[in-house]
């Protein structure tokens, strides 16, 4: 049990913070495919970093510098993007799938060419952490780290910034009408390049959490196993607002880490797992329910259609993991269909802005 | 279409099949096949007004992508510099010449059979994509429909033991039926095809790692070979392999990929429905109004999409050549990489054959570099290059725009040149006319048609108002056209005229007057240009 809340608790603030990061990109205006490849960027810097200070830092210090090394790099690498799809209009789809195939390669090359310098014999895709992993752990041996925390409080402070703010506020009009906000002198190019490079900052943050968590060393040829992608379904189903895309994280976090440690349960944990899941489903069916943006019939139908394989589940009939890995998916799918009539998302996302069409 | 210049085409493709079978430097053989392309396109557009060379689209393309190509290649370059300086031109050179850099030729036509193998699920993909995009949907899903393929191909050869035809078949159904509910969805519902797309992807993955379980070998943890145990499931090569030095995985899936290339290309620009799909991806409410159905065709265009890149999964699984291995956790990059070959190929079915087999070809020239370079450089490049064809539309109308400038300079020069030249004229005229003037004013009468055949030509303009010939466009309003009312007095002064001459001095005057307006016009449609 332990150790379900354990992946739990790294994946919902993985999910989280990429979900809040692609969150930010989409309120400005540009539809972030690419947050795989944010992902692994960030991953790989803050890997670096650790790599290479010395062994006896100070765990703050160590914590700190990663921290910052895979927001940079997560940053840096989404100017990709930003250049791409705000100055030169690119197909945003394409930008952000190139994005996903690039981050995994040059990644992978990146840290061959680093290993293969350092020892000619060893020409692995892979960095080890050594001791200073346990910087992050909040009680040593358990994998609560300190960057879950940070996440929590990014979560706040994403709320915070995006409807308490003039920034946030400006930023979300550029992702609905891009064209009004720039008649009343909001410059458009400078938001959508803000709402991107946080979406890297936050993204490359996820990246580094992901990689760091529960193990000692991380193959960068693996890329981060398509979290960038359950991220988007994350703020899908969490409708682009930050404390539903946390409980979003958390639904799909607990169907993740019920596909990594089902072997391990007995079947009363899944029981209260799954307990939990209905719980936040129905959460958010309440919640759409008062929002009154849907018809009942079909919530209820999805709804259920989710919970059903649950029921089996708790009635002993063993599933293969393989399952807990799809729902995710097969939720957003459901959502997306039945909000689509009056979909969350930013009206204005995936369009280039063009200054002269008014 | 000239036929010349589409035979010279023609020759110089060959002759870059050619370079490339005698193992010449693969710049040149690109530079040549290009040109070649390039050649062939331009002979199609001969129908009456020229379109310059550097505006037409095919040679936009072609220059787009070889330019992607080079930027790839040179940040692959640079990578292998920082690396390791020494052997980094040697390491770039084994990725663009693949299997040429073997020594004997057992191994360069071995190699070279394992890239076209390799190349023809990329192809399939590639036109996946292309199809769905010209319709302006993007078909990130086809991975997912990559996948599905698979794992019915797969599954109907082991568990059900069909024969291979039926598990193409089957695996093109699969991959339609996966690509028509993004389809469905995106008519119906208007869920975006690249959301909606990129969830199949991962539930059909998982889906297919479940249904591939029984097919599994659990020595191997992939499932079972087909050649050794169900040999009806795999494609025949009817003879094909032999001229690879019986190599075992060419089949008659590689000329069938190329047909489907040519049949895409047929469909899209020959037949009813090419021409709705496309008219649907040009405008939608256009073609909507038109009285095009916009969902239907949605939908089919997703199906014939899902079912290229099902097909194309079915061509490799079922040659044996790769197998499914146990519990995949990431979608294969197939088709993203088909996306690639998509864009590199100028989103044309005959560019999307050349521009697959070029990506294939470096992905398995960067396995054969030496060990200290890490072989997912060739990735690496190719990856820039899809990123790389995002800045091709603007590119394009960079181009464009810098072509029709040039064109209106050109213009623009040359109108002003004309009218330098009418404005000599007009002044000789002017001449003549104050000379005729000067004549009739005199006290003896005047033979009747000499005036009327002189005036209506052009009206006395004064010097000094007469602007300078280099001065743009701005008089296009001549001067002249105001004095018209001085020259009712300068005839008016001649007492001698009749009242006969009066008139037909004035309808002159009215020609006159339209002539000039015609000209007017015509210079004001030159400056406009400007």
């Amino acid at each position: 049990m332990i150790l379900l809340i354990q992946y739990t608790v790294v994946f919902t603030s993985v999910l989280m913070l990429v979900a809040l990061g692609g969150c930010f990109s989409e309120h400005s205006g540009v539809i972030n495919i690419g947050l795989e490849g944010i992902m692994v960027f960030g991953a790989l810097g803050g890997a670096l970093v650790m790599r290479y200070l010395p062994d006896g830092t100070m765990g703050v210090v160590v914590v700190m510098a990663c921290v910052l090394a895979a927001m940079l790099a997560g940053a840096i690498y989404s100017l990709l993007l930003a250049v791409a799809a705000i100055n030169f209009k690119a197909d945003q789809t394409l930008v952000g799938t190139a994005m996903n195939l690039l981050g995994t390669a040059a990644a992978t090359v990146l840290v061959k060419a680093v290993n293969t310098a350092a020892d000619p014999n060893n020409p692995s895709a892979t960095i080890a952490y050594g001791s200073k992993r346990g910087a992050f752990q909040i009680v040593s041996g358990m994998e609560f780290s300190w960057l879950a925390v940070l996440a929590v409080i990014l979560l706040v402070l994403s709320y915070f910034l995006l409807y308490k703010t003039k920034f946030g506020l400006r930023l979300m009009s550029c992702g609905e009408h891009p064209q009004a906000s720039a008649s009343v002198g909001i410059n458009v190019y400078k938001m959508r390049y803000a709402g991107v490079l946080m979406s890297g900052m936050l993204g490359g943050l996820g990246g580094l959490v992901y990689i760091t968590a529960g193990v000692s060393e991380w193959k960068f040829e693996n890329g981060v196993a398509g979290f960038g992608f359950l991220a988007l379904a994350v703020m899908i189903f969490g409708g682009w607002k930050p404390f539903r895309i946390a409980l979003a994280a958390l639904l799909f976090g607990v169907f993740r880490s019920l596909s990594n440690v089902y072997h391990g349960l007995s079947g009363i944990e899944i029981s209260i797992a799954i307990a939990i899941c209905v719980a936040l489903l129905a959460l958010f069916a309440y919640k759409c329910y008062k929002d009154k943006k849907v018809n009942i019939p079909l919530m209820v139908v999805a709804v259920a259609s989710v919970a059903l394989p649950f029921l089996v589940v708790a009635l002993e009939v063993t599933f293969p993991p393989e399952l807990y890995n799809m729902l995710p998916y097969i939720i957003s799918l459901i959502v997306l269909v039945i909000f689509s009539k009056n979909s969350a998302a930013p009206k204005a996302e995936g369009i280039p802005y063009d200054q002269g069409t008014r | 279409m000239k036929i010349g210049r589409a035979i010279v085409g023609i020759l110089c493709v060959a002759f870059a099949v050619y370079l490339y079978a005698t193992a010449q430097p693969l710049a040149i053989t690109l530079i040549v096949l290009a040109l070649g392309i390039g050649i062939i396109a331009s002979a199609r557009n001969q129908k009456g007004a020229r379109t310059p060379l550097l505006k037409q689209q095919a040679v936009q393309t072609i220059i787009a992508s070889l330019g992607c190509i080079l930027l790839g290649l040179l940040i692959g370059y640079i990578v292998l510099l920082i690396i390791n300086p020494d052997g980094a031109w040697k390491a770039l050179s084994t990725i663009l010449e693949n299997f040429w850099s073997f020594s004997s030729q057992r191994g360069q036509i071995k190699n070279f059979g394992n890239t076209l193998a390799k190349t023809v699920p990329l192809l399939m993909c590639a036109l996946s994509v292309l199809f769905s995009y010209k319709v302006g949907l993007f078909n990130i899903g086809a991975a997912g429909q990559y996948v599905a393929g698979a794992g019915v191909a797969i599954y109907f050869a082991i568990a059900l033991k069909m024969p291979w035809w039926v598990c193409m078949l089957a695996a093109m159904l699969a991959g339609a039926a996966l690509a028509a509910i993004s389809g469905v969805l995106k008519a119906t519902r208007n869920v975006n095809e690249v959301i909606s797309g990129i969830m199949l992807n991962w539930i059909c993955l998982y889906l297919v790692n479940m249904l591939l379980v029984p097919c599994q070998d659990i020595n191997m943890s992939e499932t079972f070979s087909l050649k050794k145990g169900y040999p009806q499931a795999v494609i025949p090569t009817l003879g094909l392999n032999e001229l690879f030095n019986n190599h075992q995985y060419i089949t008659i899936a590689v000329p069938m990929a190329i047909l489907i290339a040519l049949l895409i290309w047929y469909i899209m620009t020959k037949t009813k429905l090419g021409y709705e799909l496309r008219a649907t991806g040009l405008n939608k409410d256009a073609a909507k109004y038109a009285g095009m159905k916009g969902r239907t065709n949605i939908i089919l265009t997703m199906a014939i999409s899902g079912a290229l890149a099902g097909l194309g999964a079915s061509m490799l699984y079922l040659t044996d050549m790769a197998k499914w291995p146990s519990a995949v956790a990431a979608v294969p990059g197939m088709g993203f990489n088909g996306i690639a070959a998509a864009f590199l190929g100028g989103l044309h079915p005959i560019g999307a054959v050349f521009s697959s087999f070029f990506i294939q070809h470096i992905t398995d020239g960067g396995s054969f570099m030496e060990k200290i370079y890490p072989a997912e450089i060739a990735s690496l490049v190719s990856s820039v290059i899809i990123y790389m064809c995002a800045f091709v539309l603007y590119f394009r109308q960079t181009m464009t725009k810098a072509v029709d400038n040039r064109i209106e300079r050109r213009h623009a020069a040359l109108v002003s040149n004309v009218r330098g030249t009418i404005r000599g004229e007009l002044e000789d005229d002017f001449r003549s006319v104050v000379h005729d003037e000067l004549e009739k004013s005199r006290p003896h009468p005047v033979s009747l048609d000499k005036p009327a055949a002189r005036t209506p030509e052009e009206a006395p303009a004064p010097k000094p108002a007469e602007p300078q010939a280099d001065e743009p466009v701005r008089p296009v309003r001549m001067p002249s056209f105001d004095l018209d009312d001085d020259w009712e007095p300068l005839s008016g002064d001649s007492d001698e005229d009749t009242d006969g001459e009066k008139k037909e001095k004035k309808k002159d005057k009215k020609d006159k007057k339209d002539k000039k307006d015609k000209k007017d016009k015509k210079s004001k449609k030159g400056g406009s240009d400007k």
